[in-house]
């Protein structure tokens, strides 16, 4: 939780104080146009695995939250739309990844997406390791080095 | 080169198909086969591979569909991510962090994991052969074997020799331990010599986050010490980061530098081994010691997967609706074996392929038609402690027969550390949350 604090604060105080702009930024491959007129040409993909592209950072299909990223399951479906919109059209803060990866996903998809996270369950993370039964070889035996680690 | 089994239409018709699932297995189930075992008429989805492409699509092939019955067959009975194990180096993190087991997938997921060897494929009578003897009859067999690391390609290498005193530790394990040790043990004032290798291999921008990882442990350790990067490319991807990173807190680009990057066409690229003498030797001739030397070899499809015709020449190639071979029917092959080009060989894209084959496989199943496949990489990777750096790529689906499309972003140098900090706290948790979607 004082992690999730800090890291709050560290992005509104970023928010407030300062404004420098990413440079260098390099962007390639399809046009957004080339984009929307692919996603036209196909059947749209499934809700499924739309949803299911969010689960390597939201958790299995949007349902895991941890101290930075935010869970998607059990969103209001109004509310995700909107922030998804305001991610697309630049409105809102883009200093990590949702600026840029909803640039490319169609307005269907948004409210498709939309829909199926609005019916899963959130689960809050749990610091508990998972897997109890790893065994620990000999050889992977080591300190952790925190000399200075970051915020923690 | 195999002909005769291109046409995959003749595979298992929907309708057998439909048959052998049986009226009840129509049901769009979550887990409900908690308490059931699966009849002898389940469809039989064999998986190669309990990484993280293997290990993804036996998850979310259960969260499908609760009546198939799934077997992963993996040797090891544990599995160390190799995302994270950059850190491990400078001992960031533990390599104990980043091992699992296949239990969850056991109990939760009811997915039978057989510790084994997959060795041969008999395509005629879909079945695989198990090195202690097993042979296991599959209606879908999904291959993901991980790279073959080729130690043969550098003269003088070799897999014994990256066993012991040159790691490459381009898979977790206990060459990392041996490289961190042998970087924490190194004399001071020593040289890293890193030697990324050509395109393709996985992880593309890992190399160069571990020269970063390493330049910072020296740099509290050995803050003589050096790192010279030999490659064997003349570019890198989020080299618009590195590059500033390095000058900013190595000193790169001066004379007092901490890294040396030595480009192909500058004479970067390592060919030669030569052990007794501990150097190793760029194609131009010149020989350059090392006090530790980590070659990363080139990479090409997984053995397994070379060696039952699945790969072209050095990958293998698929159809990219439902990641089903090209060359043999009712196989599907994911992860870094891929001929996936404009895909990178990531973890991320790996889980993602997952999700794209287990859904075709369910639709078909199901006899529905096969869905279209959109895959997102958001390759979240680290210059050190306080910087992080985000390249977001989706993939479009682009026809029979195309390859898929890519629109991607790669975010330039961020000047404001309270971001900088920002994104790196992103990358340690995506970490994290990575492995447990994949394995819990
Ligand atoms: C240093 C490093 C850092 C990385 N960092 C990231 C990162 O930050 N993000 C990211 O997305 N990716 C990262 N990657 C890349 C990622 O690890 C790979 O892309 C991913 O593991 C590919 O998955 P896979 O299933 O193809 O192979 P693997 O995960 O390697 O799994 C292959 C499995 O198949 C098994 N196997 C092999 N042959 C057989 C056989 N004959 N029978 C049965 N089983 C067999 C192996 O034992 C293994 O468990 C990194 C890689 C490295 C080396």
């Amino acid at each position: 939780m004082k992690k999730f604090l800090l890291s709050f604060l560290l992005i509104i105080s970023s928010l407030v104080f300062f404004n420098v702009q990413a440079s260098d930024d390099i962007i390639g491959g399809l046009t957004l146009e080339e984009n929307f007129q692919l996603a036209k040409k196909f059947p749209m993909p499934s809700p499924w695995l739309l949803a299911a592209q969010c689960s390597a950072c939201h958790g299995t299909l949007g349902a895991e939250y941890n101290e930075i990223i935010p869970p998607l399951a059990g969103m209001n479906k109004e509310e995700f739309i909107e922030r998804m919109q305001e991610y697309k059209t630049g409105e809102a803060n883009d200093f990590i990844v949702m600026g840029i990866i909803t640039q490319p996903i169609t307005d269907e998809e948004i409210i498709a997406m939309a829909e199926f996270f609005a019916e899963q369950k959130p689960v809050p993370w749990s610091k508990e390791k998972g897997h109890k039964d790893v065994v620990v070889p000999e050889w992977a035996k080591m300190e952790v080095n925190k000399h200075d680690k970051g915020v923690e | 080169m195999n002909n005769q089994n291109h046409n995959k239409k003749d595979g298992l018709s929907r309708r057998q198909m439909l048959k052998l699932l049986g009226a009840s297995a129509l049901t769009y189930g979550l887990l409900g086969a908690s308490t059931k075992a699966f009849s002898n008429t389940a469809p039989h989805i064999v998986i190669v591979g309990g990484g993280i492409g293997g290990a993804a699509a036996a998850k979310y092939l259960r969260l499908l569909n609760a009546e198939v019955k799934i077997t992963v067959i993996e040797p090891n009975s544990q599995y160390i991510f190799c995302p994270g194990s950059n850190e491990v180096i400078p001992g960031w993190v533990t390599l104990e962090d980043l091992m699992v087991t296949y239990t969850t997938l056991k109990t939760r997921y009811k997915v039978n994991v057989i510790h084994d060897k997959a060795t041969t494929i008999d395509y005629d009578k879909k079945q695989v052969k198990l090195e202690k003897g097993d042979v296991l009859s599959y209606h879908k067999l999904i291959v993901s074997p991980g790279p073959t690391h080729g130690y043969h390609a550098i003269e003088g290498f070799s897999k014994e020799l990256a066993d012991g005193d040159f790691p490459a530790a381009y898979d977790a394990g206990r060459q990392t331990m041996n490289l961190r040790n042998q970087i924490l043990a190194m004399k001071k004032g020593g040289t890293v010599i890193i030697a990324p290798p050509e395109n393709d291999y996985r992880c593309p921008p890992a190399p160069y986050e571990r020269a970063s990882f390493v330049a910072a442990m020296l740099k509290e350790n050995n803050p003589t010490g050096k790192i010279l990067i030999l490659d064997a490319k003349d570019e890198f991807v989020l080299s618009n980061n590195y590059i500033p990173y390095w000058e900013k807190t190595f000193g790169y680009g001066t004379d007092n530098s901490m890294i040396e990057w030595v480009q192909k066409k500058k004479g970067g690229e390592v060919v030669k081994l030569d052990a007794s003498n501990h150097a190793v030797v760029t194609a131009d001739g010149q020989t350059h010691k090392g006090d530790v030397i980590n070659i990363i070899p080139p990479e090409a499809a997984g053995q397994f997967a070379l060696k039952n015709d699945l790969a072209d020449d050095r990958w293998c190639p698929v159809e990219f609706q439902d990641f089903s071979s090209t060359r043999h029917k009712d196989v599907y092959v994911i992860g870094d074996s891929v001929d996936g080009s404009p895909m990178p060989k990531t973890g991320y894209i790996a889980s993602n392929q997952a999700r794209v084959v287990v859904q075709a496989i369910n639709d078909e199943l199901h006899g529905r038609e096969v869905g279209t496949p959109f895959i997102v990489n958001d390759c979240v990777a680290m210059a050190g402690h306080d910087y992080g750096m985000a390249l977001s790529t989706t993939f479009r689906y682009a026809g029979k027969g195309e390859r898929l499309k890519d629109l991607y972003y790669v975010q330039g140098l961020e000047t404001n550390p309270a971001k900088q900090l920002i994104r790196q706290q992103v990358a340690e948790n995506w970490q994290r949350t990575f492995r447990k979607d994949i394995f819990e």
